[in-house]
This record gives C-alpha cells, structure tokens and sequence, in this order.
C-alpha cells in the first residue's frame, strides 16, 4: 500500500472543487473551494496550493484518487482530465473513488452509529442519483444501493432519515435537507482510496473514465 | 397573463409588451421554450425579455449554442438550431445547465430535441402571421 502514498486527490463531482495532498490520516493537505462552475479554471491552482503547502513537488506523488461519481457531468470531466493527464505524465496509478461512498465515509466520522441517511444529488431537472447508507462502526453499509430515481419519488424519503445533497428541497416533502453537503471534501476522497485503493488502482489509464451512472443515450429523433 | 394563452402581436413594440408581461412570471429555475420558424423573433422577444432583468448584452446563441448573462437573474440561452444530435448537448453538459436551479433557461428551437428538455416548462410559439404579425402562444408543461 505504501507505495500509493503520498496520494493527491481531486473533487470535482459538484460545487467544491478540492485538492489534497494526502499521507495519512494524521498528515495530509487539503484545500477546497467552494465555487460553483470555477473547476477549469481553479483546480489546478488548488492542487499547487496543496503541493507547496505540503512542501512537496509533484514528482513525489505516488498515485492519484479522483472523485469518479456520479455528479457534475462536465466538473467530473474536468477532474478526471487532470488526473489523467498528471497520471500519464507521472506514470503513477489512478484511483477511482465512488463520490456517494466517499461523502458516505465523511459523515461517518460525525454521525452516530446507526444513523441513517439519503444522499440525493440532481441529474437534470427530473430525477436524483439516490443512495441510502446507514452508520455502522465509524464506516458505512448501503441500506438503498446508488440508483437514479424519479425526483418525484418522495415516498423514498423517511420522517426520520437525514437527507443530505443538492436537491431541491421543495421537489420532496422533507424539511430538513443539508443542501450544503452535497460531495466529499477533498481529504475524504483520499481516506476512501487509502481504505480500498490497493485493489482499485489502475495503471493503464487509457480507458479509466467517470462513473456518471446514467446511460446518456437519447432517443432518435422523430422525423 | 394566463396558461395556454395567445397573444397577437402587430408590431415590435407590442412583442416588446408582450415580453415585459411575461417577464412578470419568470422566475429562477424555469426552463422556457421558444418554437418558431426563422425570422419569426424569438432571439428578438428574448433580448427584449432579458432587457427587463438588466441585460442589454443578450445576442444569438445560434453559434456559441449557449450564452451565460447575470442580471437581476441568472440566464442561461441556448439555441438548438445547429445542433445535429442530442449527443451533442450531453457532451456540452446540458444536464448541468438543467440543474442550476438558480438559473433561468431559455431555449430558442428546444422543440428539436425535446427527449432532452425537462418535463415541467413553459413553451412560447411564435407564429407568422403577416409581415409584422406574431401570434405568441403560452403554454406550461
């Protein structure tokens, strides 16, 4: 394992773009910006900031673990842009981090065990990437496994779960949403790749791409 | 104004009252659909619509396929025209642009590709009717 680490890691799935610079749970650089629609034009300010806070170049990281999704079509593109394109120059291995599982592992290290919990992030204007997780021993279990769901499906959300992400509060009856905690910080993509990386890194990056989840095929237009 | 509704408009200046009504009812969010032939003044009624939330910058998106404005609202104008396949909308990220909930999308010949255009909207045709006549039809979806 140790030869991943340092691991930089890159947020791009939704409104943080956010870079860490991570050597373990005790050390580790972390900046994240939260500015919507900025990706192109701050990442790679992001992951420079990390690296000179971190007093380490470039050439000394070990692998890249890129937040893969589901999210932001065009901000996971930008972030796995990069990773590729720093993989390729560096001949390190990326990994690919599932966006719901690592946001899943941050909120474990502030929920109570046995908390339950909705993630619900926007595709389009008609349906959510749904996923329903339960605290279990400062990790997570999926109770609802990652799906896209209609955004009218209100009965998928129970009085009492906690509901967190960036759907629109008025599409479900749910008072409470935490519309502001969306996708992982930077930092967390790294602890999810040092929990599962070692199987997942991949070396041969040509066809590594996110994981946008929905199947993007269109009908053919009727003449 | 009232949904279906259909207004007849005799010249640029009516469209141009025709545009402030309406302008009344837009809100962030809301996906508008423009349908009408060419020459019919659909990019015409949009810079007159988006006049009333401050922006006088507002031109064709038929080449940059999108325009971004902030004025008292955030505007998102898309044209479809010279789009040849819905792949091509994806790639542009169209379903980002859809989620912005804070933004306002408005859509010049979004009826080519309707599969891609979000279920709840409002759809304003324009129909030639003479040489300055328009007859302006609202609709919600």
């Amino acid at each position: 394992m140790s030869e991943l680490f340092p691991i930089l890691s890159i947020e791009t799935s939704d409104n943080i773009c956010g870079a860490c610079l991570y050597f373990n749970s005790k050390k580790f650089f972390a900046a994240n910006v939260v500015l919507k629609h900025s990706h192109s034009d701050k990442l790679f300010e992001v992951i420079e900031s990390v690296l000179k806070v971190g007093e380490t170049p470039l050439s000394q990281i070990k692998s890249i673990a890129v937040s893969s999704g589901p999210g932001s079509f065009t901000g996971l593109r930008i972030g796995m842009s990069a990773a590729k394109g720093l993989a390729q120059s560096l001949h390190i291995p990326i990994i690919k981090v599932p966006s719901f599982e690592a946001l899943a592992l941050q909120l474990s290290e502030v929920l109570a065990d046995g908390s339950v919990f909705t993630i619900a992030n926007k595709v389009g204007r008609d349906e959510l990437y749904y996923a329903k997780f339960q605290i279990n021993s400062n990790s997570y279990i999926f109770n609802q496994q990652l799906k896209i769901v209609s955004v009218n499906s209100a009965y998928l959300f129970n009085d009492n779960d906690l509901v967190f992400g960036n759907i629109d509060s008025d599409k479900i009856n749910k008072k409470i949403i935490y519309r502001n905690i969306s996708v992982p910080n930077a930092e967390f993509v790294a602890k999810w790749a040092e929990k599962s990386g070692k199987t997942l890194s991949v070396h041969d990056i040509d066809f590594v791409e996110p994981d946008y989840l929905k199947d993007f095929i269109v009908k053919e237009k009727k003449l | 104004m009232q949904f279906p509704s259909q207004i007849l408009s005799r010249s640029e200046s009516e469209t141009e009252k025709i545009a402030k009504e309406f302008s009344l009812f837009v809100n962030e969010g809301m996906v508008i659909v423009l349908i009408g032939e060419l020459g019919t003044g659909k990019t015409f009624f949009t810079k007159k619509l988006l006049h009333y939330f401050n922006i006088n910058t507002a031109n064709s998106p038929t080449f940059a396929i999108v325009n971004e404005y902030n004025g008292l609202k955030k505007i998102f104008h898309f044209d479809f025209y010279r789009i040849n396949k819905p792949e091509e909308l994806i790639d542009i990220g169209i379903e980002d642009y859809f989620s912005d909930s804070d933004a306002v999308c408005i859509i010049e010949w979004g009826n080519l590709f309707p599969e891609l255009l979000p279920k709840v909207r409002v759809e304003i045709e324009i129909k030639f009717i003479s040489e300055n006549e328009r007859l302006f039809e609202f609709r919600k979806l």
